[in-house]
């Protein structure tokens, strides 16, 4: 098996890709066959990892052109083809380099993020798009006597959102991101959707008209990519098209390019 | 190309896990807070992938006394009292905390926070949000932290602490580039978790590589109880990828069973009380027992098995479990899981007061990479109460800590600068180093020691300290100076091992005899670092 990787070195600034032979073990991770590069061929490839375990979110790449976590895209199922996912092409990723998925597994670094390294990305750019929407739990009242408010099947609702592992795998695979760079991005706008549906917080409408605007919830196209990516099985396409529906309730006249 | 920077703050919490940023909510009520993360904070160190929960004492039927007395004699009464003390009465309080941040966790019916039973204790007390409660409060944690007025460092990491005489007043850091990063503190805590990376099976995420160990016993601090190395009886045993991977206690605490290569019920034999909810330390020899002696799976596991149960509550209480079996082939509400114990959490670590106080002025600690509260052996569900509860004490301290400003001598700079110039030229891939420490560390130092056989670790490790790590490029100085610490951490643990003449909780020397449980053993914490080392020794009454 070959692994085609995309290096870059901000000191010579020229990318270019890099083509390592593997063998695969069975039940190896794409992470494991990374590492297994740097063991043997090159311990200057770059790239983020923490948990092993799709939990801390650090590992997501371009795999085969579809975002997923490293630590958790199994080589032998791409190799088989049985574990392939087409998406709405989006800038970025349209742009194939030649690859033979029988033998081959191309890994890039996420989309819509400058490349600090390899495979290395900067985040600040979908951190801060996450922080602009003010993530942070605002409790309608003081801390209740009783324990909490919130029923289980409450709980579970919130869920939906709270799995999310702030990975970015929806943000490299949302064709919107690639064009228009000041869109919130999926994650931001799920996560928001949580607390706009947390019944502690006041539901005052406040959480939808922070992205009441068109770079917030009208600006996603409903391509879907997001939610078949996301490792977690968070909907933010699901959460996007309930504010709008919540927003056009109230009076507002959608403004955005898609309809759920 | 070093252009060092400088940043000034009044305190500087090195490690972004529950502790750090607890401590650096905290610490930011009292002056300026400088957060370091050797990832993105919230994604390294453990906390985000503690699956099981969080233990506090919040009904009526349990109590603190009965969670202290579970926490001594799980920790095989090696636990420092005052610090035990503190973690159960203040666990509850620091709960509210998360919840009144957003956190969302498990409730029953009566809008109550569900408990579950974990090993080693008489009550349920056990919170959780699923199996992601680390996750959860991780979450909730950053979320915090992105209102409080706290400034991250990301992608850096440190490698030495400085000092001033003998207080620490700041550190040396490493940006993503290569390049060093001085920061000047009043106050420094320490909270970068804990270690266990150095063993060939491990839980541990990437960062678990014990630098905070290192960085204080060079420092100076004292450490006591390093030979304290969790083995968490379950671990996943295959593929070769999933190795040592977490399998949580919540699988046992919802009724799995553990069953050898004969379908036997094994633990009847070695705990036939507490069974498959008897403490780590007692499960995880167990364990190793079956295997050792023949009655293991073909994979060098035993079964762990969950099939009995209603698919429904696997799916709505395992839910992580269940998605990560079925990733490798396996569907956990039908077929047995293969498990084995994996190296998880080291107890000891650097001696602290119930304020989070070191024995190094100026230096604070909390979290994992603290000694003491666990004593020889931990509750599954008392180290996320840990994180906050002692994040919170550490970062209040290192808080009120006077304004003094720090130097810190040139030269210890250009020293250290040297150093890592040292990787260019050096001997070994750091992967090659690392390879060899974890086997010899397994080996030697793992669930069973003999004195031959941590000598024997011993050997090797002074030979993997005689090599030099060798750095590709400036990205990899890093990795390079983390070679290090593993090789101090590991260091620690075997003399530790071979300081403890006794077995008593996680600790076992099988070419001791001893005519003592361990609420009746003569000894206490062992002790080191740069001046001293030794062991307590007290007065038992017969």
């Amino acid at each position: 098996m070959i692994l085609r990787i995309f290096r870059y070195d901000p000191a010579t600034g020229t990318p270019r890709y890099d083509d390592f032979e593997i063998d695969p073990d069975p039940g190896m991770t794409v992470l494991a066959a990374l590492f297994a590069v740097q063991e043997q061929y090159d311990d200057s490839l770059a790239f983020r990892y923490s948990c092993r375990g799709a939990v801390c979110g650090t590992c997501a790449v371009l795999v085969n052109k579809v975002p997923r976590l490293a630590c958790r895209t199994q080589v032998q199922a791409l190799l088989d083809g049985t574990d392939e996912m087409t998406l709405v092409p989006s800038p970025g990723s349209a742009e194939t380099h030649p690859f033979d998925p029988a033998r081959e597994i191309l890994i890039e670094p996420l989309p819509h993020l400058p490349v600090i390294r390899d495979l290395v990305v900067d985040w600040d750019e979908f951190f801060e798009k996450y922080r602009a929407l003010g993530p942070v739990f605002r409790p309608k009242d003081s801390p209740p006597e009783n324990e909490r408010l919130m029923e289980p099947g409450a709980v579970h609702a919130l869920e939906a959102y709270t799995n999310c592992i702030l990975c970015a795998a929806c943000y490299g695979a949302c064709p919107v991101d690639g064009k228009d760079p000041a869109y919130s991005g999926p994650a931001a706008l799920a996560k928001l959707y949580r607390f706009h549906s947390d019944p502690r917080e006041a539901r005052d409408g406040s959480r939808l008209a922070a992205a009441d605007s068109p770079e917030g919830w009208w600006a996603c196209e409903f391509h879907t990519n997001c939610r078949r990516v996301c490792p977690k099985g968070v909907p933010p396409d699901i959460a996007i098209g309930k504010a709008r529906q919540e927003l056009q309730r109230g009076g507002r006249k959608p403004s955005g390019p898609g309809r759920p | 190309m070093h252009a060092d920077d400088v940043v000034n703050c009044h305190v500087l919490v090195i490690g972004s896990g529950g502790a750090g940023a607890r401590a650096a909510l905290e610490a930011s009520r009292y002056g300026k807070t400088v957060l370091v993360s050797r990832t993105l904070t919230g994604k390294g160190g453990c906390t985000t992938m503690a699956e099981g929960g969080y233990n506090a004492v919040l009904r009526k039927l349990d109590s603190c006394p009965m969670h202290v007395e579970d926490t001594l004699r799980g920790g095989a009464f090696l636990n420092d009292p005052a610090l035990v003390d503190v973690l159960v009465h203040e666990a509850p309080d620091r709960m509210a905390d998360l919840i009144a941040w957003g956190a969302v966790f498990d409730v029953t019916d009566d809008r109550e926070i569900a408990q579950r039973p974990f090993g080693g204790q008489r009550f349920p007390r056990t919170c959780y949000a699923g199996d992601r409660t680390g996750h959860e409060m991780m979450a909730t944690l950053v979320e915090r932290l992105r209102g409080s007025g706290v400034r991250q460092l990301q992608d850096t990491a440190v490698i030495e602490l400085l000092k001033d005489g003998n207080r620490v007043t700041g550190a040396a850091m490493l940006d993503r580039d290569g390049d060093l990063i001085i920061c000047y503190a009043d106050a420094t805590v320490l909270a970068t978790g804990g270690g266990t990376r150095i063993y060939d099976i491990s839980t541990n995420c990437a960062a678990g590589t014990g630098d905070g160990f290192a960085l204080g016993y060079r420092a100076g601090a004292e450490l006591i109880d390093m030979e304290m190395v969790q083995f968490h009886p379950t671990g996943a045993v295959y593929p070769y990828d999933a190795r040592g991977r977490l399998i949580t206690e919540a699988v046992r605490g919802e009724g799995g069973l553990l069953l050898n290569r004969d379908g036997e019920r094994f633990m009847t034999r070695y705990d036939p009380e507490r069974m498959e909810l008897s403490t780590r330390d007692v499960v995880s020899r167990s364990i190793a027992t079956e295997i050792l002696e023949g009655r293991g799976t073909p994979h060098g596991g035993v079964y762990l098995d969950v099939s009995h149960l209603p698919a429904r509550t696997i799916e709505e209480r395992l839910p992580v479990m269940l998605e990560q079996f079925l990733a490798f082939g396996v569907d956990i509400r039908k077929e047995p899981m293969e498990v084995a114990p994996t190296a998880h959490h080291i107890m000891g670590g650097l001696r602290i007061t119930p304020e989070g106080q070191t024995t190094l002025p100026g230096l604070f600690a909390c979290g994992e990479v603290t000694g003491g509260v666990h004593g020889a052996n931990r509750l599954g569900g008392n180290a996320l109460a840990d994180t906050q509860v002692f994040g919170k004490r550490a970062g209040e301290s290192a808080g009120k800590e006077a304004v003094r400003g720090g130097t810190v001598a040139r030269s210890r700079i250009e020293e250290l600068r040297a150093h890592l110039d040292g990787y260019y030229g050096g001997t070994t891939p750091p992967a090659e180093i690392v390879g060899r420490l974890r086997l010899a560390m397994w080996d030697g130092a793992g669930i069973f020691r003999t004195e031959k056989s941590l000598v024997e670790t011993g050997r090797v490790i002074d030979e993997l300290a005689a090599l030099t790590p060798r750095a590709a490029g400036s990205q990899n100085l890093l990795w390079c100076r983390t070679v290090e610490n593993m090789i101090v951490l590991s260091r620690l643990i075997v003399k530790g091992a071979l300081l403890r003449p006794e077995s008593r909780g996680a600790h076992v020397r099988k070419d001791i005899l001893q005519d003592w449980t361990p609420d009746r053993s003569p000894y206490m914490h062992t002790y080191q670092s740069l001046s001293r080392a030794g062991i307590e020794t007290r007065e038992v009454q017969v």
